[in-house]
């Protein structure tokens, strides 16, 4: 792997623009998230200073969609196979991918958790400081930061809730138009690459059976690059749309729980545990919606 | 059909041939109305012949006939006998297709999960091409057939016979097979989109006191996707044993059988050599923008 990155990285292709291996790329992305943007946007988050917390926001939220925009690039050059299964994510993140990435739907419910979650925790008014300072602590997941400033406690408080609420549903509403048209894209491709190989042979090619693979496959690619690009753009504009809807405090602690769920996935003490785990699936209850 | 036709000619040429020679028993010096009677005795036991004047018994010619019979019935019998292992071999195939999707690839520990769902043996080219939660996509699979059904009747004569009944039987499986499918996919997409709030480090949900608490959590969100995995299989398993069972004939499926593996084959070499060829997705480096 280690030899194939190299190579990726001084490749032959010395007339376009200089290029590395995706994995590479992902691993600068997230360890940039991780030990710069999301502590810089926590102690923004601690600070006082909103223009301060706006710009980290910004930046956090542009991170994102650098990411989606190399995506895209990556996979307009031949690389949307690699990207829709890409083996630079570890065992513990591979089953969520849905087309490659996080499905569209996790940052709606993201957002709403935060106001379900407060609205769950408002029903015991008698107990608020306890309650909005538990709320804290469990949105943040950290015992230092039960400390945090009022306004960020009360971030999910204010008088613009429903606005937001009606906001998550015409999002959600485009979505459950938009999602299923793209699996449905998908499969289709899929079952025209199957037809064309089964055309092919049928009509006796067996012997140039793979350069007919080949044929078929360059069509079938094109249309997954299509379907790639657009799930990417509906997950960059459904974060586009939430950190717009927000208020800059607000979307200062959305951001937050997104890239800390992203670090989490690479824990390295959880992936060990996951990948030496011996315990028998059989022997595991299901979990149980809430 | 014709190589038939020309023998029948032949032997009964060599019939007569062998007439003129004098290879006869006893009835040289008969007359003639006598011959005319054997004849029209031989007629009535329908043995073939086009010039009943030219008829002649003998015991040669009697045995030879046995003989053919029973070459004949020896060739029947093992035409017959290897229909019915068409029919084993086929039944063989089926129950390794169950043993394949409902037993060895159904995940026993956590860890088998993204395997199956992105296997290392499978190029991402193949997987891009076909896979459907880690495996032929079950509705690709009725596809193929169709294909199959309607591009091969000029080579397979079989095909023809229930072609028009194959192809709406199978039109009517590839919907209902395509539906389960749908609700496959959105029991998996509520899972994708609703880990957020179950895994360990979702927000809402940050597990205190070390990781044994957190990998429990993993673990029962993990057996969720285990009954999706399991069901796709199974849906896998369910076509491919419509296709066989319901729809095509032994032949049929003997050749479905046959297009399935090469054409599979086909895929999993071209995608290896792709691999090889392509190397790793690359980005340009300008594509880290947020720094």
């Amino acid at each position: 792997m280690l030899k194939a990155s190299v190579n990726g990285l001084f490749s032959k292709k010395k007339t376009t623009s200089r290029s590395r291996p995706f994995r590479e790329y992902y691993s600068e992305w997230f360890n940039l998230l991780k030990n710069s943007l999301l502590p810089r946007l926590r102690l923004s988050i601690h600070g006082s200073s909103i223009a301060q917390l706006s710009t980290q926001v910004d930046v956090v939220r542009a991170h994102f969609h650098s990411y989606y925009d190399a995506l895209d690039l990556a996979a307009q050059n031949d690389g949307v196979a690699q990207l829709l299964f890409p083996d630079w994510r570890n065992p513990l993140e591979k089953p969520f991918l849905w087309l490659g990435d996080l499905h569209p739907y996790l940052f709606t419910n993201l957002l709403r958790s935060f106001l379900e979650n407060d609205d769950a925790n408002e029903e015991d008014d008698d107990q608020n400081d306890v309650v909005f300072e538990e709320l804290a602590g469990r949105v943040l997941g950290n015992d230092e930061l039960f400390n945090r400033p009022w306004h960020i406690v009360m971030a999910w408080k204010n008088a613009s809730e429903a606005a937001l609420m009606g906001r998550i549903e015409q999002i959600e509403c485009g979505l459950r138009l938009m999602v299923p048209a793209l699996v449905a894209r998908a499969r289709k491709a899929q079952a025209g690459f199957v037809e064309a190989i089964a055309e092919d042979w049928a009509a006796g090619k067996r012997e140039a059976a793979e350069e007919a693979v080949g044929r078929a496959l360059t069509g079938q690619m094109e249309e997954m690059v299509g379907v790639f690009v657009d799930a990417n753009r509906l997950r960059r504009s459904v974060l586009a749309e939430i950190v717009g809807a927000t208020s800059v405090y607000q979307a200062a602690l959305f951001l937050e729980g997104l890239a800390q769920f992203l670090v989490g996935f690479r824990d390295p003490d959880l992936v060990g545990e996951f990948e030496s785990c011996k315990v028998p699936l059989s022997k595991i209850s299901r979990f149980q919606s809430l | 059909m014709k190589s038939h036709f020309s023998r029948k000619h032949f032997e009964e040429g060599d019939f007569g041939q062998r007439k003129k020679d004098g290879f006869t028993l006893s009835t040289e010096d008969d007359g003639e109305d006598e011959t005319d009677c054997l004849a029209e005795t031989f007629n009535c036991i329908s043995l073939h012949r086009r010039d009943p004047t030219k008829q002649e018994v003998s015991l040669e010619k009697y045995g030879r006939w046995r003989q053919e019979q029973k070459n004949r019935a020896a060739k029947l019998e093992k035409q017959l006998k290897a229909r019915w292992e068409l029919e084993e071999l086929i039944e063989e195939q089926l129950n390794s297709f169950h043993a394949h999707y409902n037993r060895s690839m159904v995940p026993n520990q956590l860890k088998d999960i993204p395997q199956l769902l992105m296997p290392k043996w499978a190029p991402t080219y193949e997987l891009a091409a076909m896979s459907w939660l880690g495996d032929w996509r079950p509705s690709a699979i009725l596809d193929l057939v169709l294909i199959l059904v309607r591009s091969l009747p000029s080579s397979l004569p079989s095909y023809t016979s229930d072609s028009p009944g194959a192809e709406q039987l199978l039109s009517q499986f590839i919907h209902e097979i395509r539906i389960e499918e749908t609700i496959i996919d959105e029991e998996m997409a509520e899972i994708q989109a609703t880990c957020i709030l179950h895994l360990p480090f979702g927000p809402m949900n940050i597990k205190p006191g070390g990781t044994g608490g957190a990998l429990a959590c993993v673990q029962s969100v993990f057996k969720n996707i285990e009954r999706v995995i399991t069901k796709a299989q199974e849906l896998r398993f369910k076509a491919l044993e419509l296709v066989l069972k319901k729809v095509l004939s032994h032949i049929d499926a003997a050749e479905f059988l046959v297009a399935f593996q090469e054409i599979q084959d086909s895929i999993h070499q071209f995608a290896v050599n792709h691999r090889r060829k392509r190397g790793p997705v690359s980005v340009p480096f300008k594509a880290l923008g947020s720094t």
